[in-house]
């Protein structure tokens, strides 16, 4: 996984948790990195869970809450580090439509080596509602529904997401129902 | 200390460092994007020399349109990358045939080759398609849906090759990819179609060229042919004309020069009895004893022996003889040369050659039976209408000629056969063969190569005269040590009727 995803996720941590909690994290996890990211590299997926799964440990709170919450605190650093005018969608709709055919396009040009998941609207079942597909090795689905609410919340909107069918579960990929309210 | 604010710091550092090599690495992307764009431009535009300089070299050989097709297709779907193509070829003349390919694959693209059933489903498809193209005699794109191999078709282009008015050729492209690169080419390979175009035309103009040169060739051939017989003719009129124009001027002196030449022989028959009495009568006068008469007996005793009286008898009638014979001669030459001139009046009936043949063959039996071997190929032929005596007279001076040509024994090959419009008589020798300096002059009156005497040079003049009467023909082929061949030909029943 991209270094920046864990950056950004051991910001988070000494954000919310204190610089303790990361130290803390990582004497538990004992990763092969060391816990030394850049944003330049890519790191093994099993590090981000098993940094994840300590911190559940650690806080008492489920991972899928975590990985969930860590996808709305990533949007916004992913959005800043994107070029400028890539990320000038109208709405939440057109910007989820460009995840694929033009973000992750940008993503690979800078990171050939990056497996970056599958997103693709596939109906839109009227104005405020759409189903979306989620394909991943990582099947991290939730991160991506973190990171739509936090999207959804930059054009005022308020969404609810919910899961058709996910990998998790064994289904080939995730369908989320995307409900805006 | 306050390690926070150094922390703090270092962390800014350190994203400001990351930051700075992702516009590097997003300005090296672009940056290599750049450079394998200009390398693919460059590999298309080699591409494209290489295809054109392909079609140029392919067009500069000889080879027909036809062979240099599939040679510009396969090479149109490696340059353009595009799946499959069909060919058709639609030749200038009517007599030859339209050739229509079987589906041309991508051999880069597909490693199987295709069957020709594959056609029957695009070969609808491609009928309209061709019958657009040949109508406005351009380049026709047609947006298609089909399946081959599991490759899906989007577009079919079709590129006539327009030569002289005429579609030569329909190469059609089918097409998987996007138009956007595919239109760049595609300007390329139309030009390399005018350019086939133009070939062709160059090629075809030539091929004109050169079908009307070697027409004209034939006809200056056969022109100087039937000028040198033209000539051959008028000579031989000319000849003709004179010789019967001597023959009427030595036939009338010679007509009294015969008359009194038989009077003075009954004249010489009747002085040499007048004179033999006359000497009987000198010896029984020779005993006279009158002077007068002994001395005119002595007188004329004298004269006797002094002129040889014997001899002046016996060779008048000799000369007389020999005069006579001369006369003869000088009259069957000239009744010859009247014969070569047409001034025969004799009759002409329908008759079988080989009958005359044959006859002048017995006649001449005597001359050939020692040395010549007769070797008859006779078919069932159509009657001539001849005077048959004429005849009998021109196949006894060649078969007398041929043998004369034949000092060992030879072969005599007399062939008969049914030819257009008439008979066709070949009369071959395998003997000594004619020069061909003099084998124009054979034909000539006096001409021989007989010593003198042996020939009076008439016999080919006249048998000349006699097929020429006939309105037939006789011509003469001879190879020195190979022989002579004489072939007539003689018109019909029918024709001559």
């Amino acid at each position: 996984m991209k270094g920046a995803v864990f950056t950004i996720f051991q910001e988070m941590i000494e954000e919310k948790f204190g610089m303790e909690c990361w130290e803390a994290l990582l004497k538990k996890s004992d990763l092969p990195s060391g816990g030394i990211y850049t944003s330049a590299e890519i790191y093994d997926d099993k590090e981000i869970l098993a940094l994840v799964t300590a911190l559940s440990e650690y806080s008492g709170l489920p991972a899928p809450d975590l990985i969930e919450a860590f996808g709305r605190y990533l949007f916004p650093v992913l959005a800043h580090s994107l070029p400028p005018g890539m990320t000038d969608y109208p709405d939440l709709w057109s910007l989820l439509d460009g995840v694929d055919s033009v973000i992750h396009v940008e993503v690979r040009k800078l990171y050939p080596d990056a497996i970056t998941p599958k997103i693709v609207i596939t109906e839109r079942v009227d104005e405020d509602s759409i189903k979306l597909m989620y394909q991943s090795p990582r099947k991290m689905c939730l991160l991506a529904i973190g990171l739509i609410h936090q999207a959804a919340e930059r054009y005022s909107d308020t969404v609810t997401i919910k899961h058709e069918c996910c990998m998790n579960e064994g289904a080939d990929h995730c369908l989320l129902t995307v409900q805006k309210y | 200390m306050d390690f926070e604010a150094a922390f703090e710091r270092e962390r800014k550092a350190r994203k400001r460092a990351e930051s700075i090599l992702e516009e590097k690495s997003r300005e090296l992307y672009f940056s290599n994007q750049k450079l394998s764009e200009n390398v693919d431009s460059l590999n298309t535009a080699l591409l494209e020399n290489k295809f054109l300089l392909h079609v140029s070299q392919c067009g500069t050989g000889k080879t027909e349109l036809k062979r240099l097709l599939p040679t510009i297709v396969i090479d149109m779907m490696r340059v353009a990358q595009m799946p499959f193509a069909v060919f058709h070829y639609y030749p200038y003349s009517q007599s030859e045939e339209a050739y229509y390919s079987n589906i041309i694959r991508n051999a880069e693209l597909f490693s199987d080759n295709l069957d020709g059933e594959i056609v029957d489903d695009i070969s609808d498809i491609i009928d309209v398609i061709k019958n657009n193209a040949l109508k406005n005699k351009g380049i026709v794109r047609s947006t298609v849906d089909l399946t081959i191999r599991g490759c899906s078709i989007n577009r079919i282009i079709a590129l006539p090759i327009v030569s002289l008015n005429h579609v030569n050729g329909i190469i059609f492209l089918l097409s998987s990819g996007g138009a956007e690169k595919q239109e760049a080419l595609l300007k390329v390979f139309t030009d390399a179609t005018k350019q086939l175009s133009i070939m062709m035309e160059h090629r075809y103009q030539e091929r004109k060229l050169l079908e009307s040169y070697k027409k004209i060739k034939t006809t200056n051939v056969a022109l100087k042919e039937a000028q040198k017989k033209l000539i051959e003719s008028e000579k031989m009129a000319i000849v003709g004309q004179l010789s019967a124009g001597i023959a009427h001027e030595i036939n009338n002196p010679m007509g009294f020069i015969k008359s009194n030449m038989g009077t003075l022989n009954e004249y010489m028959v009747d002085l040499i009895e007048f004179i033999e009495l006359s000497k009987s009568l000198m010896s029984l006068l020779g005993r006279s004893e009158d002077s007068e008469v002994k001395s005119h007996i002595k007188t004329l005793e004298q004269i006797w022996s002094d002129v040889d009286i014997p001899f002046v008898i016996e060779d008048s009638s000799n000369l007389l003889n020999e005069s006579q014979n001369g006369i003869s001669r000088i009259l069957d030459i000239v009744s010859g040369l009247k014969r070569f001139s047409r001034q025969s009046d004799h009759k002409k009936e329908a008759c079988d050659i080989r009958q005359t043949i044959e006859e002048a063959l017995k006649i001449a039996s005597n001359e050939l039976k020692y040395t010549v071997n007769v070797i008859r190929k006779f078919d069932d032929v159509k009657s001539v209408l001849v005077n048959s005596g004429e005849m009998l007279q021109v196949f006894l001076n060649l078969f007398i000629n041929a043998s004369h040509a034949m000092d060992e024994s030879g072969n005599l090959t007399i062939i008969v056969k049914n030819n257009e419009q008439g008979v066709n008589i070949i009369v071959a020798d395998n003997g000594a063969g004619i020069p061909a300096e003099i084998l124009s002059s054979i034909f000539n009156p006096f001409f021989t190569t007989k010593d003198i005497g042996v020939g009076t040079g008439l016999g080919l003049s006249i048998s000349y005269g006699i097929i020429e009467d006939h309105h037939g023909t006789i011509e003469v082929k001879s190879e020195v040590g190979e022989g002579t061949e004489f072939s007539i030909w003689l018109p019909s029943d029918s024709d001559n009727t």
